[in-house]
C-alpha cells in the first residue's frame, strides 16, 4: 500500500516536473530556465 | 445650438460610460503604453505600478521586449481595468537599434489609449526630444517627470506646470523608486483619457524639411530655458566625475574592474556563499533530507527500488544542484548592488577601448553581465547593439561567461580538488574575458566582417545602491533556480537514475557498466579521451550539461552516489577517482567554453538571424572549448607531474589538425577580404 501511495504521489511530481520542463525547453525565449534567467516575461510571445 | 451641445454632451457621457462597463467587464481595457529615453526608469515605474518584479537595472538597454501587466489595485482609479504596457527605451520614434524598433512598431501600430512619457528629470533636455515627437502622434501624453529625488538632491528646480504649458500636455512629477507622484500620474491619465482630448502637436523652425530634427532641438533648449534653473554649472566637477576619474581611468580602470569581481566571485563562492552552501550540501541534503526520506519511507514499506528512485535519483540529483543555491544568491545579490549603484556601466566605457581592438563594441560588456546570470538574456541583450557584425560576434562570445548553471560545477570542483586555493572560480571569470578577447580577435580574422560603428553610452550618476533591489534580485534568481531545479533537472535526473540501473533489456543492473547510461556515455567517450576525461560517466555528465548546465553536477550526484560511498562535495571526494586536479581544471574549462544549453542556442538562433551564423558559432564555441581543454590536460600534466596525459598522441593530431584548419581558415578569409577591397575600389 505504502509502495502504491508513494508511487502515485512520485508520478504525479513527474508529470508536472515534466509538463513544465517541455513547456520550458519549448519557448527557448522563457527557454528551459524560465525565470532563471530573469527573462521571463521579456518574452515578446508572453502577454499577462 | 445649445440644444445641440447638451445632446453632444449627453451623447458622450453615454459612450464614456459604456467604454467605461467594458472596461470593467473585462472586455475593453484602458491601455496605457510607458515610453522614454533608456534609463528614465520606465521598468522601474512599471513595477511600482503594476507590482511585477521585471528586471531593472541602472544603464541603458534593460528592456529589450515589451512587457505588459495589470494596474495594481492600489493605484485604480474609480475602479477602472488598466493594462500597463513597458516599452524599451528610445530616443526618437525613428529607430536606431532593434529594441528601439519594438517601441517604434508598437505606438505606431497597436491601440492605445494614453502614453505616459517618462522623462528623466536629471536630463530633462535629453529627453524631451522623443517627448515632442510623441506629442504629434495624436495619441494624448502624461509626461512623468521622473527621478525628482536627484533634482531636488541637486538643488535644481524644474516648472512642471510652466513645462505642461509648454508642451500642451499635463505634467506630473514623480520618483519611480519611492513611488512618489504615482497616484496622481494614473489619477491624471484616467481624467485625460476621459477628456477625450486630442494632442495637439507642437509647432517649430523647419518641421517637415530636411533640418527638422535641429529645429526639434532648438524648440526643446526653448522650452528647457523657460522651464528649468540648474544650480550649478555644467563645467562643474561633481562627485560622479571625480569617481569616474579613477574607475573609468584609461590604465586604472581594467585592473580595477577585476579586483572588484575577484572580490565578488570571492565572497560568493569561497566565502559567505560557498560556507552556506557547503551547510546545505553537507548537512541539508548530505544528511538531513535523505535520512529522513530513507527513515520515513522505510516505516511505510515503500519497496527499496521505488526508495531508492526517490532518495537517489530524485532528492540526491536535485538535492545536489539546490545546495548551491545560497551560493548563487549571495553572487546575484552583490552583483545587483555593483549594477545598481551605477558602476556597470563604467565598466562598459573601460570595456570599450579594449573590445574596439578585436571589432566589439563596448555596448557588448551589457549583455555578458546579463549574461553572467543566464546566457539567455545575455544573448537576447545583444539587440541594443547597431552594428550587426558586433551583435554576431558578442552573441557568439557571451555564452563563455560563466552564467549561474555552471556556478554549481565550479564551485563543486574548486571545493572537491583546490580546497585550499581561492583562485579557481574567479580565474574562471579571467580565463573567460581572455578568451573573450583572443575569441574576438580569431573572429575578426576568420570571417569577413564590415565596418564598425562608434560607441555612444549615457553614464547614469552614482547612488546608494538599493537593498530592496538586490534582495528582489536576489529572491528572483533563487526562484528561477528552484523552479529549474524541480522540473527540467528532476526529470533529467530521475531518467539518469533509471538509465543507470537498468539495461536495454530494463533488466536491473549490479554492474553499472551495462547500464543504458554507460552505452550512452561510452558512445562519445572516445571524442573525451585526448581531453583526459576517462569514463562514460563524464560523457554522460557532459552530455547532460548541454540540457541545463546544472545537469553536470546532478549527473554526477545520481551516478557517484550508487556507486560509491565517499561523499561528492567533500575535498578528495568521489570525483577524485575520475580526475587528477590538471583534468579537473580542464573539465571546469571545458563546460565553460564549449556551446551553452539548448535553450541558449535557441536564443543565440533568434538573435543571430540566420542558421548558417548558428552552425558558425556553435562550431567556434565547441572548438574553442576542446582546445583549450587539451591543451589544459596535456601541457598541463606534462608541466607540472612531468608524464604524458592518456591520449597524448591523438590529442597532438587533433592540435596539429586543427591549428593548420585555422591557417586555412584565415588566409581564404583574407583572400575574400582581399577580393572585396579590390572590387570596391574599381568601382
Amino acid at each position: 500500500m505504502g509502495t502504491f501511495i508513494i508511487g502515485v504521489i512520485f508520478l504525479g511530481v513527474m508529470a508536472w516536473a515534466f509538463i513544465n520542463a517541455r513547456h520550458d525547453m519549448k519557448n527557448n525565449k522563457c527557454g528551459s530556465c524560465s525565470g532563471n534567467c530573469s527573462v521571463k516575461n521579456k518574452c515578446s510571445s508572453y502577454k499577462g | 445650438m445649445p440644444f445641440c451641445g447638451i445632446h453632444f454632451n449627453l451623447l458622450t457621457r453615454i459612450i464614456i460610460s459604456i467604454e467605461k462597463a467594458q472596461r470593467i467587464l473585462g472586455g475593453n481595457k484602458m491601455r496605457i503604453a510607458l515610453a522614454g529615453n533608456p534609463n528614465s526608469g520606465k521598468t522601474t515605474l512599471f513595477n511600482a505600478i503594476t507590482g511585477k518584479t521585471e528586471f531593472v537595472g541602472n544603464w541603458p538597454g534593460v528592456t529589450v521586449e515589451k512587457k505588459e501587466a495589470d494596474l495594481k489595485r492600489k493605484y485604480s482609479v474609480k475602479g477602472e481595468s488598466i493594462r500597463i504596457v513597458d516599452l524599451p527605451g528610445a530616443y526618437s520614434i525613428s529607430p536606431y537599434t532593434s529594441e528601439e524598433a519594438v517601441t517604434r512598431d508598437f505606438i505606431l501600430g497597436e491601440s492605445i489609449d494614453v502614453i505616459i512619457n517618462i522623462v528623466d528629470g536629471a536630463n530633462v533636455s535629453r529627453s524631451l526630444f522623443f517627448t515632442t515627437q510623441l506629442i504629434e502622434l495624436g495619441i494624448p501624453v502624461v509626461v512623468a517627470l521622473n527621478k525628482h529625488d536627484i533634482v531636488n538632491r541637486r538643488g535644481d528646480k524644474i516648472d512642471a506646470q510652466a513645462l505642461s504649458k509648454e508642451l500642451g500636455c499635463e505634467v506630473i512629477p514623480t520618483t519611480a523608486t519611492s513611488e512618489t507622484g504615482l497616484s496622481e500620474l494614473i489619477k491624471k491619465v484616467v481624467e485625460v483619457k476621459e477628456s477625450n482630448k486630442v494632442q495637439k502637436a507642437l509647432k517649430f523652425e523647419n518641421q517637415n524639411t530636411e533640418k527638422e530634427d535641429l529645429g526639434r532641438q532648438k524648440l526643446v533648449d526653448k522650452i528647457i530655458g523657460k522651464c528649468e534653473v540648474k544650480s550649478r554649472k555644467a563645467s562643474e566637477i561633481t562627485f560622479s566625475d571625480k569617481v569616474d576619474r579613477i574607475v573609468a581611468h584609461k590604465w586604472l580602470g581594467l585592473p580595477i574592474f577585476f579586483l572588484i569581481m575577484w572580490g565578488v566571485y570571492t565572497f560568493s563562492i569561497d566565502g559567505l556563499g560557498g560556507y552556506l552552501s557547503g551547510y546545505f550540501n553537507d548537512v541539508l541534503f548530505g544528511e538531513i533530507v535523505p535520512n529522513a526520506a530513507n527513515g520515513f519511507l522505510e516505516n511505510i514499506g515503500v519497496n527499496p527500488l521505488l526508495q531508492a528512485l526517490i532518495v537517489d535519483g530524485a532528492i540526491g540529483g536535485v538535492g545536489a544542484v539546490v545546495g548551491f543555491l545560497p551560493l548563487i544568491m549571495v553572487l546575484f545579490f552583490c552583483l545587483s548592488l555593483l549594477e545598481d549603484c551605477g558602476y556597470m556601466s563604467r565598466v562598459a566605457v573601460v570595456m570599450d577601448r579594449f573590445f574596439k581592438k578585436i571589432g566589439l563594441s563596448g555596448k557588448s560588456i551589457i549583455p555578458m553581465i546579463v549574461g553572467s546570470g543566464c546566457a539567455i538574456p545575455g544573448v537576447m541583450a545583444t539587440r541594443t547593439i547597431e552594428d550587426m557584425n558586433q551583435k554576431r560576434m558578442t552573441t557568439i562570445l557571451t555564452p563563455f561567461i560563466p552564467c549561474g548553471a555552471k556556478l554549481p560545477i565550479i564551485a563543486l570542483f574548486a571545493a572537491v580538488f583546490f580546497p585550499t586555493s581561492t583562485w579557481v572560480a574567479p580565474s574562471m571569470y579571467i580565463i573567460a574575458f581572455v578568451m573573450i578577447a583572443l575569441g574576438g580577435l580569431l573572429l575578426k580574422r576568420l570571417f569577413v566582417w564590415e565596418n564598425n560603428s562608434q560607441f555612444i553610452l549615457e553614464l547614469p550618476e552614482y547612488k546608494i545602491p538599493s537593498l530592496k533591489h538586490a534582495i528582489i534580485q536576489m529572491f528572483d534568481k533563487a526562484k528561477g533556480f528552484i523552479r529549474k531545479a524541480t522540473t527540467i533537472i528532476l526529470v533529467c535526473n530521475t531518467f539518469i537514475w533509471f538509465a543507470q540501473a537498468y539495461s536495454w533489456q530494463l533488466q536491473p543492473v549490479q554492474d553499472q557498466s551495462l547500464s543504458i547510461l554507460a552505452s550512452l556515455g561510452s558512445f562519445i567517450a572516445p571524442i573525451l579521451i585526448p581531453l583526459g576525461f576517462l569514463g562514460w560517466q563524464l560523457a554522460a555528465a557532459t552530455l547532460t550539461g548541454f540540457i541545463a548546465k546544472e545537469n553536470v553536477v546532478a549527473t554526477f550526484a545520481v551516478i557517484l552516489a550508487v556507486a560509491s560511498e565517499e561523499a561528492l562535495h567533500v575535498p578528495g571526494g568521489a570525483l577524485t577517482g575520475f580526475f587528477t586536479p590538471v583534468t579537473a581544471f580542464s573539465f571546469l574549462v571545458f563546460n565553460l567554453f564549449t556551446p551553452p544549453c539548448f535553450a541558449a542556442i535557441g536564443a543565440m538562433n533568434s538573435e543571430m538571424g540566420s542558421k548558417k551564423w548558428l552552425f558558425r558559432a556553435l562550431g567556434f564555441q565547441f572548438s574553442v572549448g576542446y582546445f583549450l581543454a587539451l591543451c589544459i590536460t596535456q601541457f598541463g600534466t606534462l608541466l607540472l607531474y612531468g608524464k604524458t596525459a592518456v591520449g597524448f598522441v591523438p590529442a597532438m593530431i587533433i592540435l596539429i589538425v586543427m591549428t593548420m584548419y585555422l591557417i586555412y581558415a584565415i588566409k581564404k578569409a583574407d583572400a575574400k577580404r582581399n577580393a572585396l577591397e579590390l572590387v570596391g575600389e574599381s568601382a
